[in-house]
């Protein structure tokens, strides 16, 4: 078991450094080391040795943070914390891959995966318990609590595997498990506040101890742990399986389909006009009912900005408060939509990542062509909600008199946003082509874009102010409208590939 | 017409597939393309494709460097978009290649040719079989007729009418291509290849597949480690 552990901790991070090409570059590690079973067989007899030591130096970079915590904060707070975290401490049987692998595929048997696990997490809480409790104490030159704390580390182990036992057979454990795990926070913060021995809480520990014990040993509740352990297993085997469905969801095409219809769509388009037309046809999911809602909603905000606007007398300072209010909800609510990203996502899962296999499809002529329609579709979808915004301006700025400077820069930091939110992942898309199949593994630069668009969404927004903002909104988005499409004009025929 | 490749080395890390592979297709042949698993056939099919960068070497078609536009692919998993039904396909397929004499009033004749059913062709091609789509996805790349043709285990999940159909629909357009078909069934191999050749250790080799030992050959080469 020692041996199959530690070629799967080797190989794992092994395919993690050959994968990271600077590291490999740099230490020279190639797919050879694979092969290199001597190696592993010598660094195999020190796997425990590693193991500690990996234990040590994480406990380690905790006292550390903790040392630099306990300038700022008290040092009772820093009990309190070590207590939470001890509490907060993982099971043995939770679901580990390793252990699953070990005895689905390797038939060990499930007592001495078990028992080898349960050894594992003593050393490890023990190492917790030399380093933190005792670093600290003698940092800071005080042992009141250290027999305490080191106590409850083994405490919390204990409660850990034996609370799972007591509440397997219960049908809704969690209606058990929320309370008491409540309760035992505000036991910790009244201890806290009311600066309360926290010896006292040894007294609950053991009326706990001793009545588990008796409970477990009376019905012989731990044969229940291969039921767990099991549990655990097709629990945590069925949770990745609702995740990668959700990664497809989101792009698939809409149940209520009908291809009967087609003879009349396809006399009425041809070529890609006709690829696209069907395709956001049967993805109305995606696009069309965002689209609606949002609008409804918009319409409904509008509304009531506008009933405002009526009843209220305003000051230009107060209305120019309502615009950023406004607009930092509007480009809040883009980003939460995310639309564009959605519908990108759609077009490679659903059609492009199969397409991009014949030649034809990778034609820069015929890239070009589809993203141009593709374009155009985008800014179809922004003329809904940029009419809306067109509507209630001059509503806001002929007929309720509000000041020119700020319903100027309302109107166009929409039409500013909107354009850009429902482009952007389209030149994306078409400049890095981003995705894999299973839409799971996205490059690091739609990470960046996500990272700017968050700022963008939340950030104060003064430029609203702005004199010319206008003008400085539209020359950038004609200034990015006009490079990005030469960039995917000149690189969208190596960069948009698919990627499995 | 030759597909002429010159010591193609191809390697994933430490693992050589391809090692100086050279070799030359002619025009009017199909040749079947032999090897393990793993051996590397789908690896050299995409280095001819330009789907993956190769280490080194040259492949040129009539003497000229190859673009991936003279070559057509068939996947063992057929690429097609599964929101489209297969009449709408291959119409916006026709639309496309209109310069390579297809023509979207002929769709129906088309699917005629691999005995595609009328009900058939309106319906969605997520609800196709792997067999229905193989046929569809075969024909479209049958349709533009390209001067490379590689077919990656292509009639495997076809039914016994659907394979004899679409080897005839092969053999139509056999005089003006370079076909190479990979397969691990010998019996494909035998029935529809002129010449057979076997991707082992890196390297292609000709099998005579007249010679009276031809499959102990081929066993022979494979089991030659």
């Amino acid at each position: 078991m020692n041996e199959i552990l530690f070629r799967l901790k080797f190989n794992s991070l092994l395919h993690w450094l050959i994968n990271s090409k600077i590291i490999s570059r740099i230490f020279r590690i190639n797919d050879k080391l694979y092969r290199d079973y001597q190696l592993k067989h010598d660094l195999q007899k020190y796997m425990p040795v590693f193991s500690i030591l990996f234990d040590v130096l994480k406990h380690l970079i905790y006292l550390l943070i903790f040392i630099l915590a306990s300038f700022e904060i008290s040092e009772f707070m820093i009990w309190f914390i070590f207590l939470m975290l001890a509490g907060f401490s993982t099971k043995v049987l939770a679901y580990d891959e390793n252990m699953k692998i070990l005895f689905q595929s390797f038939k060990i048997p499930f007592n001495d995966i078990f028992y080898f696990k349960l050894k594992r997490r003593f050393i490890n809480r023990l190492t917790y318990a030399l380093i933190f409790p005792l670093g600290f104490s003698l940092l800071i030159k005080s042992f009141k609590f250290l027999p305490f704390m080191i106590f409850s580390i083994f405490f919390f182990m204990y409660f850990a595997e034996s609370f799972t036992l007591l509440i397997y057979k219960i049908k809704k454990p969690k209606y058990l498990q929320y309370p008491l795990f409540i309760s035992l926070i505000l036991i910790c913060i009244v201890f806290l506040f009311k600066q309360i021995n926290p010896y006292y809480l040894l007294i609950p520990m053991m009326v706990y101890l001793v009545l588990s014990l008796f409970v477990i040993y009376k019905q012989q509740r731990i044969e229940l742990f291969f039921d767990i352990f099991m549990k655990n297993i097709n629990d945590f085997d069925e949770s990745i399986k609702s995740l990668d469905d959700l990664f497809t969801k989101e792009t698939e095409m809409d149940k209520n389909v009908y291809p009967e219809k087609s003879l009349s769509i396809i006399h009425k388009y041809k070529s890609y006009n006709l690829y696209q037309y069907l395709f956001l046809s049967r993805h109305k999911r995606i696009w069309y009912k965002p689209l609606r809602n949002s609008s409804l909603i918009q319409l409904a905000v509008y509304l009531v900005f506008t009933g405002i606007f009526y009843f209220d007398v305003m000051s230009s300072a107060d209305y120019q408060m309502f615009i950023i209010i406004l607009t930092s909800i509007y480009i809040y609510f883009l980003y939460m939509l995310d639309t564009g990203q959605r519908l990108v996502k759609a077009y490679y899962r659903n059609g492009d990542y199969h397409l991009l296999h014949y030649a034809f499809y990778r034609r820069k002529s015929e890239i070009y062509k589809q993203f141009l329609i593709r374009l155009k579709d985008s800014f179809i979808f922004s003329f809904v909600p940029i009419s809306i915004n067109l509507i209630f301006s001059l509503i806001w700025l002929f007929w309720l008199k509000m000041p020119l400077g700020p319903t100027l820069n309302f109107f166009i930091s929409i039409v500013f946003f909107t354009l850009f939110f429902n482009i952007s992942y389209l030149f994306i898309y078409y400049i890095f082509q981003p995705y894999n199949y299973n839409l799971d593994k996205p490059k690091f630069v739609l990470t960046i874009f996500g990272i700017f668009t968050y700022v963008i969404a939340y950030m104060d927004k003064p430029w609203l102010s702005y004199e010319y903002l206008g003008i400085i909104f539209i020359i950038i988005l004609i200034v990015y409208l006009i490079l990005s499409t030469i960039l995917v004009y000149h690189f969208s025929p190596k960069t948009f590939k698919y990627r499995d | 017409m030759q597909l002429k490749i010159e010591n193609l080395s191809k390697s994933f890390g430490e693992l050589n597939v391809l090692i100086d592979l050279s070799y030359t297709f002619e025009k009017g042949k199909i040749y079947a393309l032999l090897g393990k698993n793993g051996s590397g056939k789908t690896t050299l099919f995409n280095c001819i494709s330009e789907e993956m960068p190769f280490d080194k070497g040259n492949i040129y078609l009539n003497d000229e460097a190859i673009n991936h536009q003279d070559v057509g692919f068939v996947y063992t998993i057929p690429m097609l978009p599964e929101f489209l039904t297969g009449y709408e396909f291959l119409t916006f397929f026709a639309d496309i290649h209109q310069e390579k004499g297809l023509h979207r009033d002929e769709v129906n004749q088309y699917f005629e040719r691999i005995d595609f059913k009328e009900d058939d062709r309106h319906r969605l091609i997520k609800d196709y079989s792997t067999g229905m789509k193989n046929k569809l996805q075969m024909l479209c790349i049958i349709l533009t007729k390209p001067k490379v043709l590689l077919l990656d285990e292509p009639l495997t999940s076809l039914d016994l009418i659907a394979s004899m159909n679409m080897k005839k629909e092969l053999l139509k357009i056999k005089d003006d291509t370079i076909m190479i078909l990979s397969t691990h069934i010998l019996q494909i191999a035998k029935d529809i290849s002129d010449e057979i050749v076997v991707l082992n250790k890196g390297k292609l080799i000709d099998v005579d597949e007249t010679a009276e030992n031809f499959e102990q050959n081929i066993m022979e080469i494979l089991q030659d480690e």
